[in-house]
């Protein structure tokens, strides 16, 4: 599937931009939205930026919303359906790439 | 070239965000002190605080004579809850904190679960003295009680790197605001760590913020840290893969309609002498007992492949899987949404059963028994440094089988008092500008190395070699060649090297900095883990399968001396179990004929 991020870095960057990411992702593979970042942090590129200094991971902080196409959720209890998917932050106001000051 | 963007100052600083953070900067507070507040993430929703799952209690005596909470069965005497830490501790509990925890636990446990109630959170009491409920209760409960004190200021979302000194003395600490990159340095003439524990392993089960930043950094400023070796696993979730980490399966366990075979990657049945399987809805000491038969499971080769065990349902029909289930999903009716145990849907993981009628199960640490040294003054014997909670150690000795949330209140409280009664008319103290400097030093260097291995494989290569040294059963090669990879990672840390050299939200530094202090942890409970000859509690030797009551009724302490790890041993402070007969003993045979476990599991 392919997977599009918004990025941006406001001490660097003048406008926003979106990068996209191939990643191999079954249905049945029951990934979350917080593994496919953490994923492309891991793998792909490690300078993406998404809510993780003190994440509890099921649900229960809800701190790591972000939007999938479109639609606020979690990122660690949204579960990829293996079609593509663009995720950007909640909220206009962003810190770096996918967090926001929450 | 880093610089300070401000300075704050007050008489105390506690570091941390959960309940021993939170009470300590309460008891503090009402102590006449001015108290900053710093946490990682959000105090009150943040560290492992918020994932509790189950419960936490006090002594049925002072539930009943002196909290009047109908129901409280006063025959769970102080006596007895003393005595079932000492033993199911494996003797090696300093006496007096367990004496601090069994006396001033009641007023504490009772006053969070009114700030709670206060506030409509549901605090639901069963018998002896217990009440179960949910991190994010106690979390509010938590804050709600925090908001009551006037003179205490929350920084809340700013990572404390490293303490600071003056002379011998710790006079603050060094933050970082992750948002927007800035440094702040804090002063105080008392600092309290309550940071929580490590979780060393590569599935996890803990809030991301268990990396041991508190009990590394207290290390490099002088404190000892203490039976590190001694971590408590929980069966885990692995599949369904969006559950992975959720400690639902062990929940699952607890409940006496819940049934399964263990089996192992070839189906065939581990066996457990039906007396301990059945500890499962009766006792925490079942962690322990999962620990010893599923361990030898995986060192045998025999493990799943996320290093765990399965849950083997074929001898269910789908109606009696239904039924267990219905019971798991009864248990948690009114604290989470019907059917759902945090953001986890129980349903799922039952339709996973009956379709698959095998789940697998991974097993983690949830909890480190180990941590700072201290005295029963939360007291860690550097000049104005105190630890309290999962941070800190002793109480427990070699396993925990009373709670750690109650642990985290009443420590916590303790250290905040003993902080603002110790500092009253002192005045504020300098900090040496030369360990300012240093502490800065450390940020600059991750951001400027070139050409050494990215932070992700620095951190997979960390988890991997705990998943092999420090697993559930241990043995004396694998820890040798253990101690010998985090050495060998530890050289290829100074040279880690960020992509990213912003200080915007920049998770690569922010992981490195964990890293550094997930090793210190993790290469001295691989040490400890070395050193002790013997089985004892949490820590299983396969080479070793007995109890060395003779040489090893003591506890283990680490120190840096020029830079060397020192570990040495202290007997533990006995002031009234005495400790056993030094003799060798079977360490199977001693699970199964001793009367451990504690009498405060739920009727289910
Ligand atoms: C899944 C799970 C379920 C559990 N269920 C139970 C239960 O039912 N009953 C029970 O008794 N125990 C339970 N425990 C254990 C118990 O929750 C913990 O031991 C306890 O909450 C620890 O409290 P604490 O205040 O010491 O630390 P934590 O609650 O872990 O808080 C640590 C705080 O320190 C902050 N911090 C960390 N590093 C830094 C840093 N560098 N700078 C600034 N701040 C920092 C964190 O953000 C956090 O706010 C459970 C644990 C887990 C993982």
């Amino acid at each position: 599937m392919l997977v599009k991020i918004f990025r941006f870095d406001p001490s660097v960057d003048c406008q926003p931009h979106y990068d996209s990411y191939s990643v191999e992702v079954r249905p049945e593979d029951k990934m979350t939205v917080m593994e496919l970042l953490n994923y492309i942090a891991d793998n792909l590129d490690s300078t993406l930026s998404f809510f993780s200094h003190s994440a509890c991971h099921h649900g229960i902080c809800g701190r790591c919303a972000v939007k999938c196409d479109g639609k606020a959720c979690l990122a660690c209890t949204t579960v990829l359906d293996g079609e593509d998917v663009v995720i950007e932050p909640l909220k206009a106001d962003v810190v770096k790439d996918l967090v926001i000051q929450n | 070239m880093l610089e300070i963007s401000k300075k704050v100052s007050a008489d105390v600083l506690v570091i941390g965000g959960g309940g021993a953070a939170c009470t300590a900067a309460v008891a503090a507070a009402r102590n006449g002190a001015s108290v900053l507040l710093v946490s990682k993430g959000k105090v009150g929703n943040s560290g492992n605080t918020i994932m509790i799952g189950g419960s936490y209690g006090m002594d049925g005596e002072s539930a009943f004579h002196e909290y009047h909470i109908p129901g409280a069965d006063p025959s769970f005497t102080k006596e007895e809850l003393f005595r079932a830490i000492v033993n199911d501790g494996f003797n090696i509990s300093d006496q007096n904190l367990v004496e601090q925890f069994v006396e001033d636990s009641p007023r504490i446990v009772y006053e969070v679960k009114e700030w709670g109630e206060e506030i409509g959170e549901r605090f639901a009491f069963y018998p002896p003295s217990n009440w179960d409920v949910t991190g994010r209760s106690m979390g509010r409960a938590l804050m709600n009680g925090v908001k009551k004190m006037e003179n205490v200021t929350i920084f809340h979302d700013v990572i404390v790197t490293d303490l600071l000194k003056s002379g011998e003395a710790v006079t603050g600490a060094l933050g970082m605001d992750p948002y927007s990159g800035q440094l702040i340095q804090f002063q105080a003439k008392a600092t309290v760590i309550a940071t929580g524990g490590f979780a060393p392993y590569t599935l996890k089960n803990t809030n991301s913020d268990m990396t041991g930043d508190g009990l590394a950094m207290a290390y490099r400023a002088g404190a000892k840290l203490a039976d590190l070796e001694f971590l408590l696993f929980l069966m885990t979730a692995v599949e369904p893969r969006n559950m992975r980490g959720s400690i639902l399966p062990a929940l699952c366990t607890f409940r006496s309609k819940f049934d399964y075979d263990p089996v192992d990657r070839d189906g065939e049945r581990i066996k457990v002498p039906e007396k301990l399987r059945e500890m499962e809805a009766t006792s925490e000491m079942c962690k322990l007992v999962h620990m010893y038969y599923f361990g030898r499971t995986v060192n045998a080769g025999k493990g799943s492949p996320s290093g765990g065990i399965y849950f083997d349902f074929r001898r269910f029909t789908d109606q009696q899987i239904d039924e267990m289930f219905e019971a798991v999903m009864d248990h948690f009716d009114g604290f989470y949404k019907h059917g759902f145990y945090h953001g986890e849907s129980i349903r799922e993981f039952r339709d996973l059963a009956k379709k698959n009628r095998r789940i697998e199960v991974g097993l983690t640490s949830e909890y480190s028994v180990g941590g700072i040294f201290i005295d029963e003054n939360m007291d860690t014997g550097v000049p104005g440094l105190y630890a309290a909670g999962e941070a800190a150690s002793g109480v427990f000795g070699a396993n925990r089988v009373a709670d750690a949330v109650t642990e985290m209140l009443v420590q916590g409280y303790k250290a905040g008092e003993t902080a603002a009664r110790r500092i009253m008319g002192q005045p504020m103290p300098e900090t040496d500008g030369n360990c300012v400097a240093a502490a800065v030093g450390v940020l600059e260097r991750l951001l400027s190395n070139r050409d050494g291995i990215p932070v992700s494989a620095a951190v997979r290569e960390l988890e991997t070699i705990s998943d092999t040294a420090l697993a559930m059963v241990r043995g004396e090669e694998s820890l040798r060649r253990g101690i010998q990879s985090y050495e060998a990672l530890e050289r290829k840390l100074g040279q880690v090297t960020l992509a990213g050299k912003g200080m915007r939200y920049n998770r690569e530094l922010m992981r490195a900095l964990e890293i550094r202090n997930l090793l210190t942890c993790s290469k001295l409970a691989a040490r400890m883990a070395l050193e002790r000859r013997e089985s004892r509690g949490l820590h299983l030797r396969e080479d070793c399968p007995y109890i060395d009551n003779e040489n090893w009724q003591t506890r283990q302490l680490a120190y840096l001396a020029d830079g060397e790890d020192q570990l040495i041993r202290k007997p533990p402070v006995v002031t009234r179990v005495p400790p056993r007969k030094p003799e060798k003993v079977d360490y199977e045979r001693f699970i199964l004929e001793e009367d451990l476990g504690m009498k405060n599991m739920e009727e289910t």
